[in-house]
């Protein structure tokens, strides 16, 4: 396995993948500049408050982001007919996906973890109020902990990609829907209820989560309320959700002519 | 009995109600160079695939080295290196690096393989040339070296000579050749160049429209169609006791009241011509035939010959 997913890494040579993170990352810094309230309308920048208000753009645009990355890394196996080679060596189909997946995650860790250093630099030029070391860790670890849940909760997209094959715009177009499924009221980042959507969708499981993260840190300071979900429940299920598409994905691609 | 190398029994493919390969039965023997032969879409590629479990088996079963693959896939694929229809590799990274990344998975790293597979198949070493700028015969020359690199025991190698030129081609065919008889190595090759497969296998199997018509060694094919010299005459029984005792020709066969096909090397058609003459037998016809591989091709399958 680790052979498998090294090997990954080796494929990224020359890619256009450090490109691809620049150009997000320059999207990221974007988002949070355009939320940051100019010195007229505001006396002092609240930290916690840039924070809330870029991540509900950034969960958007990073969810598109790893759909776009995950569709380029998986049809690229098809197009170049490296598929085939892989699973002559073998390399299991189990193997595959899952090596396809953790450079999807540590990807999106990458990001989010970019996405905190530029708000925090932007915090600190714009002379930011409770930029405390606490509020500063805790956005850090909530970064982390959303750059790992939503790069699981793209995992239902994965099986998209795998029977489209070499197909670009099925997957891009599942990844679209996906992603604004998490607008709908009662899913995702706008309004969290109790309602059983939020635990059947992989997208509302990780909102749920995400939601109860920020409050439980941020309560105090941010006008936030408590999602009234459980979010231990909606750990459970988006395991269970990870688990049935990874199985479904790698019986897709055992079922595959190659 | 020897293990065979590659065995199969009654291997089918079916696509819906489109059957691409129909029982067929194919036996590589070890340390033998087996080629498939057969046109365009005649199921070759989809042979190998089934072979190296690339696409479901419909019906039948393959056993490789003795073992029946579904039982051990894995420590199996280990043991072939297969290049199927068109090299696979990564166009941002260079030869070498595609080698060592397969070389990892394989978990067979080592920089003096990679090199020495590099040689063997004649591209350079640390080339700084990426996959996606090589020419089709380097690229073909690439997934060679891939194919050996971890020194298998046997090759499935579906039209390896694509795109390589005249040299490459021959240099392809005395690695191959070099391959079996130096160390052994089982290889089944498809092509559809009938010289090439005449000229490198030991065994030749011939399918069309996905069924196997014949699997029979070079040598019974040769005997099968070698060059003959084709006699027709007022009486073949006169004409026969005329080659036997003044132009001591005994090998032949008799067709009919009429034409007699005789087999022996270097004979003088010019003295066979005169001693019937002065014998008085009606010469109609003298003349030099080769039955060659491509003719009995064109006979079993009905077809109009290949390149």
């Amino acid at each position: 396995m680790l052979n498998t997913i090294s090997a990954e890494w080796m494929k990224c040579k020359r890619g256009k993948l450090f490109l691809f993170f620049i150009i997000a990352m320059a999207i990221y810094t974007g988002c949070i500049l355009s939320v940051l309230p100019s010195p007229k309308q505001v006396l002092q920048i609240s930290f916690l408050e840039l924070f809330s208000d870029a991540l509900t753009f950034i969960i958007l645009i990073h969810l598109i982001v790893l759909g776009l990355l995950a569709t380029t890394i998986f049809s690229s196996e098809y197009r170049n007919n490296t598929i085939r080679q892989l699973f002559t060596i073998p390399v299991s189909a189990k193997q595959f996906l899952f090596a396809k997946i953790f450079v999807v995650m540590i990807f999106s860790i990458l990001l989010m973890f970019g996405f905190a250093v530029s708000l925090t630099l932007v915090g600190f030029i714009s002379g930011a109020v409770e930029m405390t070391a606490h509020n500063v860790g805790m956005v850090f670890a909530i970064s982390l902990i959303d750059a790992i849940t939503i790069s699981i909760a793209i995992i239902p997209i994965l099986l998209v990609m795998i029977v489209s094959k070499q197909n670009f715009m099925l997957p891009i177009l599942a990844v679209l829907i996906y992603t604004l499924t998490i607008l709908l009221p009662n899913m995702g980042m706008v309004t969290i209820s109790n309602d059983l959507i939020a635990y059947i969708f992989p997208l509302g499981n990780m909102g749920i989560i995400h939601n109860t993260l920020v409050y439980n840190s941020f309560s105090t300071v941010l006008s936030v309320t408590m999602p009234t979900a459980d979010w231990r429940l909606c750990i459970i299920c988006l395991c269970f959700f990870t688990i049935v598409f990874s199985v479904l994905s790698v019986l897709a691609l055992k079922k595959q002519e190659h | 009995m020897a293990v065979l190398g590659i065995e199969t029994h009654d291997l089918t493919k079916r696509y819906r109600s489109q059957t691409v390969v129909d029982k067929v039965n194919i036996h590589v023997k070890q340390g033998e160079i087996y080629g498939l032969l057969g046109r365009n879409g005649a199921g070759k590629s989809t042979i190998m695939k089934m072979i190296l479990r690339l696409t479901g088996i419909t019906h039948g079963e393959v056993a490789i080295l003795g073992d029946k693959l579904n039982k051990h896939p894995k420590s199996l694929y280990s043991r072939i290196g297969s290049l199927i229809e068109t090299p696979g590799f990564y166009p941002n990274l260079t030869g070498t690096e595609n080698l060592l990344l397969f070389s990892k998975l394989r978990g067979t790293i080592s920089k003096n393989t990679e090199k020495k597979a590099l040689e063997t198949v004649g591209l350079p070493y640390k080339d700084n040339k990426t996959f996606a700028k090589y020419s089709l015969g380097m690229k073909q020359r690439l997934a060679i070296a891939n194919a050996i690199i971890h020194d298998p025991e046997m090759l499935i190698l579906d039209e390896p000579i694509n795109g390589l030129d005249p040299i490459g081609i021959a240099e392809m065919r005395e690695l191959l050749k070099r391959l079996s008889a130096e160390q052994g190595k089982t290889v089944l090759i498809s092509s559809h160049i009938l010289s090439e497969i005449s000229m490198l296998a030991n065994n030749i199997g011939i399918i069309h429209n996905g069924v196997l018509l014949v699997e029979k060694s070079q040598s019974e094919l040769e005997k099968q169609n070698k060059k003959y010299i084709f006699l027709s005459v007022s009486s073949s029984s006169k004409a026969s006791n005329i080659l036997e005792r003044q132009c001591s020709i005994y090998d032949y066969s008799i067709e009919n009241d009429t034409d007699i096909r005789i087999y022996q090397p270097d004979v003088d058609l010019g003295e066979i011509n005169r001693s019937l003459v002065m014998a008085g037998i009606t010469v109609k016809k003298l003349q030099e035939c080769n039955n060659s591989l491509e003719d009995y091709f064109k006979k079993i399958t009905g077809g109009v010959g290949i390149a």
